[in-house]
């Protein structure tokens, strides 16, 4: 028994000392790619030629955030990362970086179905650093150090996630490290007034329009909308369901003198909500009217308490709306309609503020991949919460 | 900076009714608090400080604790205990200026049995011999302790009125800041900070800090009253 | 002299932990007498006299007090502690009026505000501070303050009256005040004095017993005069001599 043992033990370890040797050995012929001291890997092994390393475009891509679009007939690739573009042809050794014609040293191939492109020129190209290790045959790719860009935007559009979800995409391609500090409308346009932040993404139409006048701000560009509601416990006192239309619906909540929770705090929900009184031609005020001064979602977990009504932004409500009983009463009308805007701090008032950095956001804003980025991003539910708008030109 | 202390004045000096409701309401809340939580404290501090280290270890570690709560944290807690889904809900509290009091009590009665308990226990070293063998029974003990220490619970007092007035984060969560209802000083220092109108809430920042000294130095003045010659 | 036993302890013990710091076999002290208690630092002198004044119990032996045991029950031991009261070396004056001070163990004994009046007022002329009655206590120099003390003792007329070391930070006009007020207590009252001191000529002049305790056992007890003249420990010897090295 025990020979049968010990014979099974030794072939094993044979085979163990065999594969080892092999797998060394082929390890030893190829060539290894680290992105920024991380292991990158690629569906199809390095190709190396003359002086040159080839490795699949898609993986590079991936790794330096950069899109391409690739064009069949003419069997050539335009990759896009931030401000830089790349054209490259297979079989052609000239390539073009933002219209200036590069001549390559070997050409891109495609090889099993996948594009080879050179490593080396693909990497400079878009702004990394190359460096190649001979003792282990490494090729070392360190991304471009990233510039500092802060961004003021307000509590609900930061408490939605979207930026969360989309700014990743803008940081990696552009090489920034965005700072989102999020505050009440007021205190987001104030911090760009006072040069404390780079780029200002609002929900005010009014008071931007204002603050661009008064030349804070320059470069401004509306990029997405959503839309406001109303919203209220189930049983409806004030019947708000049936009202003709936003005005209709609050001027009936005054009537009925039902509970109604405001903001209070001059963001853009407050704005629009003033907005609906005056177009009621009423002034608010009684024990019914509370005027909070809190955010949205602090201001619907009170009208929850209440049982009251509120104004909110279909967003918030849609992320609270779990922990909450309140119910959706109105919504539509153009009235309704919540524009969001973006721009950048006037350098001429603060000449230190990243103006290159914030031009470069509001550019991905309005470019198609972050319009439609805008687009794709989807609540818990699945539900759209913005709708890009940007070639809207107003 | 000047710009706002000029505010400030000009904001006393033309009685804004809002202003001075918010003042009141600051002044109401924190005071009925502190008044409330000395009723309980005060007892319960001496009745601590009465025993001996030993036996009271445990609890007077649960109330150091307790004296470094944060407000966030009491108002999360009364928070739920009040909504409508809580336990207390059917009191219909939230929101309220008593929920306001009563998250304020909550804080301030560890400061002050701690700081009681300590002026007591100090006290209590020094006289307690002195007192027995004059003859006094336990009754006479304790209020003679009370007396003697009745400046070192002042300041425990005092203390406990400094930490509520200027707290935010419990009053936010169980007030509200509602307007003319449960807006105080510092959640409305928040709001205007919030709405960008620094300058507004440096000025309420400074009638807050002048409203904290006037009374501090009030108190401490009676306080070191009997504490001179010693 | 009387020789009525006022308080009788027999087998005294008192250990903090393992640390046995007193054990006397047998004490017994005379009513009417005035009675010294001299020994060493740390000879187990203040430990004594708060198990005889009945601030702390003794770890074991038994106690009585005018030929009755120590009673059970909390009311009772009150009444029999209210028959004897302490001055400590350092006095501990209240935060008030000298007046409240000294009528402090009045109002505890719950006596009628005339009564009370009239034996502060007494004491007050007695030891000389009628005119700082409304004065706040904390406010007095060392001497007064212990004179307040005795004061606040004294006014309580007690059968016994232990003192710590009462003199020992006062001058020489406030230790022969206090002397003084001993002597008349003792003599108009018949007070039992059963005083702590350090001072040899005190204890001369004041005692007429003696009692010398040694690294906390009781060495020797007896008449003042036998105690100086012919001590029978060579403890005693060196120590009234004043030879003890402590």
């Amino acid at each position: 028994m025990s020979k049968r043992i010990s014979r099974w033990l030794v072939g094993l370890f044979l085979l163990l000392a065999a594969l080892t040797t092999a797998n060394s050995l082929a390890q030893a012929a190829e060539i290894r790619v680290l992105l920024d001291a991380r292991p990158l890997s690629l569906e199809v092994k390095p190709q190396q030629e003359g002086g040159t390393v080839l490795v699949p475009l898609r993986a590079v891509l991936g790794a330096l955030g950069a899109e391409m679009t690739w064009d069949s007939k003419a069997r050539s690739v335009n990759i896009i990362r931030g401000r830089t573009s790349l054209a490259l042809t297979i079989g052609n050794t000239a390539a073009t970086r933002n219209g200036t014609t590069i001549q390559l040293a070997v050409a891109p191939r495609i090889v099993n179905g996948r594009t080879l492109v050179p490593l080396r020129f693909v990497s400079e190209a878009l702004g990394s650093q190359v460096d190649w290790r001979s003792r282990d045959l490494t090729v070392a790719i360190t991304s471009p150090a990233k510039r500092a860009l802060t961004l003021a935007t307000t509590t609900s559009t930061y408490d939605s996630g979207l930026l969360q979800a989309i700014l990743p995409a803008f940081e990696k391609a552009f090489d920034y490290e965005v700072r989102i500090i999020s505050v009440g409308t007021g205190a987001a346009l104030a911090l760009g007034r006072d040069g404390n932040a780079d780029v200002v993404l609002v929900h005010s139409r009014a008071l931007e329009l204002q603050n661009v006048a008064q030349g804070h701000f320059i470069g401004r560009r509306e990029i997405m909308y959503n839309d406001f509601v109303i919203v209220g416990p189930t049983a409806d006192p004030a019947g708000l369901r049936r009202a003709a239309n936003a005005t209709a619906a609050l001027r009936a909540v005054a009537e009925a003198r039902a509970t109604f929770v405001s903001r209070g705090d001059n963001s853009g929900t407050h704005v629009k909500e003033n907005e609906l009184w005056r177009a009621a031609g009423l002034t608010p005020s009684g024990a019914w009217y509370l005027r909070a001064g809190a955010g949205m979602a602090d201001t619907l977990r009170m009208a929850d308490e209440r049982n009251g009504y509120t104004l909110t932004d279909r967003g918030t409500y849609y992320m609270q709306q779990d922990k909450l009983d309140l119910v959706l009463l109105f919504e539509g009308g153009e009235i309704l309609h919540n524009q969001y805007g973006i721009m950048a701090v006037n350098p001429a008032r603060h000449p230190r503020i990243n103006l290159e950095g914030a031009t470069d956001l509001i550019q991905f804003f309005v470019s198609p991949r972050g319009q439609s980025l805008v687009a794709s991003f989807k609540d818990a539910r699945g539900r759209q919460l913005f709708f890009p708008n940007a070639h809207l030109l107003r | 900076m000047l710009e706002a202390i000029a505010n400030a004045v000009r904001l006393l000096a033309t009685f804004d009714p809002e202003l001075f409701r918010i003042i009141w309401l600051s002044l109401f809340v924190s005071g009925s608090a502190v008044v409330l939580a000395a009723l309980c404290g005060v007892p319960l501090g001496t009745w601590l400080g009465l025993k001996p280290v030993p036996s009271v270890r445990a609890i007077t570690i649960i109330i150091y604790t307790l004296m470094g709560l944060p407000p966030v944290v009491a108002g999360l807690v009364i928070y739920m205990l009040l909504s409508r889904r809580g336990m207390l809900g059917p009191l219909n509290l939230l929101f309220t200026v008593e929920a306001m009091i009563i998250v304020q009590t909550l804080l301030a009665i560890p400061i002050i049995v701690g700081l009681t308990a300590i002026a007591v226990r100090s006290k209590g070293r020094e006289i307690r011999d002195t007192v027995l063998v004059l003859g006094a029974d336990h009754r006479l003990l304790v209020w003679t302790l009370i007396r003697e220490a009745r400046y070192g619970i002042l300041g425990a007092v005092i203390t406990g009125f400094g930490r509520v007035i200027a707290e935010v984060g419990a009053v936010m969560m169980v007030g509200g800041n509602i307007e003319g209802h449960t807006r105080v000083l510092t959640t409305a220092i928040v709001l205007e900070t919030r709405k960008g109108n620094f300058a507004l809430a440096m000025a309420l920042g400074i009638i807050l800090l002048l409203l904290a000294f006037i009374i501090n130095s009030g108190l401490y003045r009676l306080q070191a009253g009997g504490t001179d010659g010693t | 002299m009387e020789h009525k036993v006022i308080i009788e302890a027999t087998g005294l013990s008192k250990c903090f932990g393992e640390r046995e710091v007193l054990r006397a076999e047998n004490i017994t002290l005379c009513a009417g007498n005035i009675i010294g208690v001299m020994g060493p630092s740390g000879a187990g002198k203040s430990t004594l006299l708060r198990i005889l004044s009945l601030l702390d119990p003794p770890t074991s032996g038994v106690l009585s007090f005018f030929g009755q045991p120590l009673p059970a029950s909390p009311s009772e031991r009150l009444v029999m502690r209210r028959r004897l009261t302490m001055v400590m070396q350092k006095p501990v004056l209240f935060d008030a009026s000298v007046f409240d001070n000294i009528a402090f163990g009045l109002k505890a004994r719950r006596l009628p505000a005339g009564e009370i009046s009239r034996r502060v007022e007494e004491s007050l002329e007695k030891i000389g501070l009628t005119a700082q009655r409304r004065q706040k206590a904390k406010t007095l120099s060392g001497g007064e303050a212990q004179r307040v003390a005795l004061a606040r003792a004294m006014v309580l007329e007690p059968e016994i009256l232990f003192l710590d070391e009462p003199t020992a930070n006062l001058d020489p006009a406030n230790v022969e005040l206090l002397e003084g007020l001993l002597r008349s207590l003792n003599r108009e009252l018949g007070t039992t004095v059963v005083i702590v001191t350090h001072n040899l000529f005190q204890a001369r002049r004041l005692a007429g017993d003696i009692l010398f305790l040694c690294q906390g056992s009781l060495v020797e007890a007896g008449p003042t005069e036998e105690i100086f003249k012919r001590p029978l420990d060579l403890r005693t010897r060196a120590f009234v001599e004043g030879r003890m090295i402590y």
